[in-house]
Order: C-alpha cells, then sequence, then structure tokens
C-alpha cells in the first residue's frame, strides 16, 4: 500500500476550472500563462494569489483551451483573474471560464473537447448597405473584414480584427427593422 | 438570468451585428439588450441618451421612453447626474463617475436616485479594461456607489457596456468581478438578475399608462 504523504483532511483541497480563449488569433501557452498569471497578481497582489494556488495546468495550442488549478476557496477569485483578461498581445480576447470541477477527470469529460472551431472561409457579403471580405465562420457565425475606412477604424479602436456577422445577416434577413 | 442591458452592436459604435451578439449571448447563456437608439425586431432595444446640458437633456428625454424598451442616460457630467437621477422616464443613470475623481453620486444623486427609482449603472468593462492605478480608482467609485446604495437604498444595475463580442461576460463571470469589487454575492446577483428586469417591467407598465398614475388595464 501506498503511504499517504498527508493525511485526508490537510491536503489541499483543490478546483479545476476550465477555459477557452476566445479571439481572433490563437495564442501559445506562453502568452496564456503571462496573461492569466499578470491579470490575478495585478487584481490580487502577491499575498492573495499565494492564497489562492493558481497555477496554469494544461493548455492545449490547438484547441485554445486549457484548466487551471486553485484552492477551493477562492475560485470565485480565479474566474475573475480569467475574467478581467481584456487583451493578450494587443489583441482583444475574452478567456471564457466553462466550468469548474474537483478533479481533472470530471473536467475534461464535462467541459473540454467539445468546442467548435472557427474555419476559414471565403466569399464576400453586404449588409447594412457596406461590404464585407468574409474570412472564417463557425456554425451561423462568421467574421469578416470591412472595405470600408470607418468601420476598419472602429476595429482598430477596439482592438479587434473582424466585424462579427451571421450568415443570416449575409443572406439579407436582418432583423434590424428600422434605423 | 444576467440581463445586460448596455451593448452597442454596429448599428452604433460596436462591431457585431445585432444577430451575431445574440448568437454570442446565447453560448454565455445571458440575455441582451442592445442600446443602439434603434428599434430591434424581437429583441430588447434600447437607447442611450447623450446630452450635455440639463435642457438639451429633457428634450432628448420627450418621447424616447415610448419607443424604446429602456432609456439609458450617458452619465458623468455633475448636471447631467443631478438631472437624470430624478427623471422618472429615465432607467439607467450609466457610468456617473465616467472622467470625474469622485464617484459622480452625492447624496443629493442617491436620495432622488432611491425615490424615482432610477438604477445607477457600474460597468464591468471599465473594471475589466483599466490595469494598475486607473483600476484602483474605477474599483474605489464602485465602493462609493455601493457604500450609498446600502445607505440610500437606490438600485445599482451591472452591465458589460461591450462594444465588441469579446467584452461580453457570462453570469459567473460577472459576479466573480462584482464579488471581488466589494459586492456582496446576493448583491452581485439582484445587479445582474433582478435590477434589470424591474427595470423592463417597470418601463412596459409605464408605456401603458395613458397619463400619469393611469393605466389602462386590459380585462
Amino acid at each position: 500500500m501506498k503511504i499517504k504523504a498527508l493525511p485526508p483532511a490537510l491536503r489541499m483541497r483543490k478546483r479545476y476550472i476550465a477555459f477557452c480563449v476566445e479571439s481572433d488569433r490563437a495564442f501559445s501557452r506562453e502568452e496564456v500563462a503571462r496573461a492569466i498569471f499578470s491579470s490575478a497578481l495585478s487584481m490580487f497582489g502577491e499575498a492573495g494569489v499565494a492564497e489562492m494556488s493558481l497555477t496554469l495546468l494544461d493548455f492545449d495550442e490547438g484547441e485554445q483551451e486549457g484548466f487551471v488549478v486553485c484552492s477551493h476557496r477562492s475560485v470565485a477569485q480565479a474566474i475573475a483573474a480569467l475574467s478581467l483578461v481584456s487583451e493578450i498581445s494587443g489583441e482583444r480576447v475574452h478567456l471564457r471560464s466553462l466550468g469548474t470541477s474537483g478533479t481533472v477527470r470530471a473536467l475534461r469529460r464535462k467541459f473540454l473537447n467539445r468546442r467548435r472551431h472557427f474555419i476559414n472561409a471565403e466569399g464576400t457579403a453586404k449588409f447594412m448597405g457596406k461590404e464585407f471580405v468574409v474570412v472564417r465562420e463557425r456554425g451561423e457565425c462568421c467574421d469578416a473584414l470591412p472595405r470600408d475606412d470607418e468601420l476598419a477604424e472602429r476595429l482598430k479602436l477596439r482592438k479587434v480584427r473582424f466585424i462579427g456577422l451571421t450568415k443570416r445577416d449575409l443572406r439579407g434577413e436582418e432583423d434590424a427593422a428600422d434605423t | 438570468m444576467f440581463t445586460d442591458l448596455r451593448v452597442h452592436s454596429l448599428l452604433s459604435d460596436g462591431v457585431d451585428s445585432p444577430a451575431r451578439l445574440r448568437e454570442e449571448a446565447a453560448r454565455l447563456g445571458i440575455a441582451l439588450g442592445l442600446c443602439d437608439g434603434v428599434v430591434h425586431e424581437g429583441m430588447i432595444s434600447g437607447v442611450e441618451v447623450r446630452a450635455e446640458s440639463r435642457r438639451e437633456l429633457l428634450r432628448a428625454l420627450r418621447g424616447v421612453s415610448r419607443k424604446f424598451d429602456y432609456v439609458v442616460v450617458h452619465g458623468g457630467d455633475a448636471k447631467i447626474n443631478r438631472a437624470a437621477s430624478r427623471d422618472s422616464r429615465v432607467d439607467i443613470l450609466a457610468h456617473p463617475y465616467r472622467g470625474r475623481r469622485d464617484s459622480g453620486v452625492d447624496a443629493v444623486i442617491a436620495r432622488q436616485a432611491a425615490e424615482s427609482g432610477v438604477a445607477i449603472e457600474v460597468d464591468l468593462g471599465s473594471i475589466i479594461s483599466a490595469r494598475g492605478f486607473a483600476r484602483v480608482r474605477q474599483l474605489q467609485k464602485v465602493h462609493r456607489i455601493l457604500t450609498l446604495s446600502r445607505k440610500y437604498g437606490f438600485r445599482i444595475v451591472a452591465t458589460s457596456g461591450a462594444k465588441s463580442r469579446y467584452e461580453l461576460r457570462s453570469e459567473r463571470e460577472a459576479e466573480a468581478i462584482l464579488v471581488s469589487a466589494g459586492f456582496t454575492p446576493e448583491e452581485a446577483r439582484r445587479a445582474l438578475e433582478e435590477v434589470p428586469l424591474r427595470l423592463l417591467e417597470r418601463r412596459r407598465l409605464a408605456k401603458q399608462e395613458i397619463s400619469r398614475g393611469v393605466r389602462l388595464v386590459e380585462d
């Protein structure tokens, strides 16, 4: 029988939090880890992060999803730290937390590897009287570049690369009534 | 469910179509109100009123509360904050602290807002996008508003203030941020779920009024 290093009552009670990166491009594990740490450090300080025991355990660069571990008392703080990351290397991101679990196995089963990805797409489209070049799509959603300087400026200001549209918009079945 | 009432689409100064924002909101499990100042068919539609002076504000408010599901006033200026917080045609006084050193809410505004039912907004986007000293100042202002709300009883509504799909937050994330900013979990949930629904309900009833305090009831 394996010798227990610590009695069960004294072991750290961990929570694993799955998250995915929503953005216009893929990021490396390094970039994501740095972003999460600097966010947690900026919001909760060194003592706070130590108490949370926040660590990035895994990040899949293909899937753009991974999980962090923290103490069972600081789940809300860990979610806040993820959620407070607003940009990585000058690009707008959302580190969306997918769910919390007490074991890695359950986390993988419940939350990971079930995302649909954007795939490259082609074509031009018109919406609201403006022209767009469609770049990628995921189900009903598609991302497009505007052929319009005013919209390009607006994207730069928001630190976003693409205009977010849906296929229904492109088919012209707008649900915006009047302007 | 979290109802995020200050989201902008392409039709004002956002970067996404209304339908796209609806898709993204569904993924996050939240409900949206778009405050583009445009009536979107089948979506909660609001208007954000910007005014330089009190007179301009009063003129702009004429008629809008009948047209839209809710009315937001772009706060920040001391006179606008005062005028908006006492006007029952207003549902949300957005970021009264914008561009100010203080929270923009004083005892007068707090009392007026409690009486008129105008909710004071706490904008998550301004906490998320700031870092360092800027975020410290932002959190201080939110603390002030929270303290005053506990004392005077006005409602606080939390929104993302999103102008792109990446700025939307789920209810769990929004709650976690509010709790880190000093809200109790109950206060956070009220600001995210209950207050937005109450505001929409109140506006719906007010629209049925044929004159002040008189409402047509169908039988």
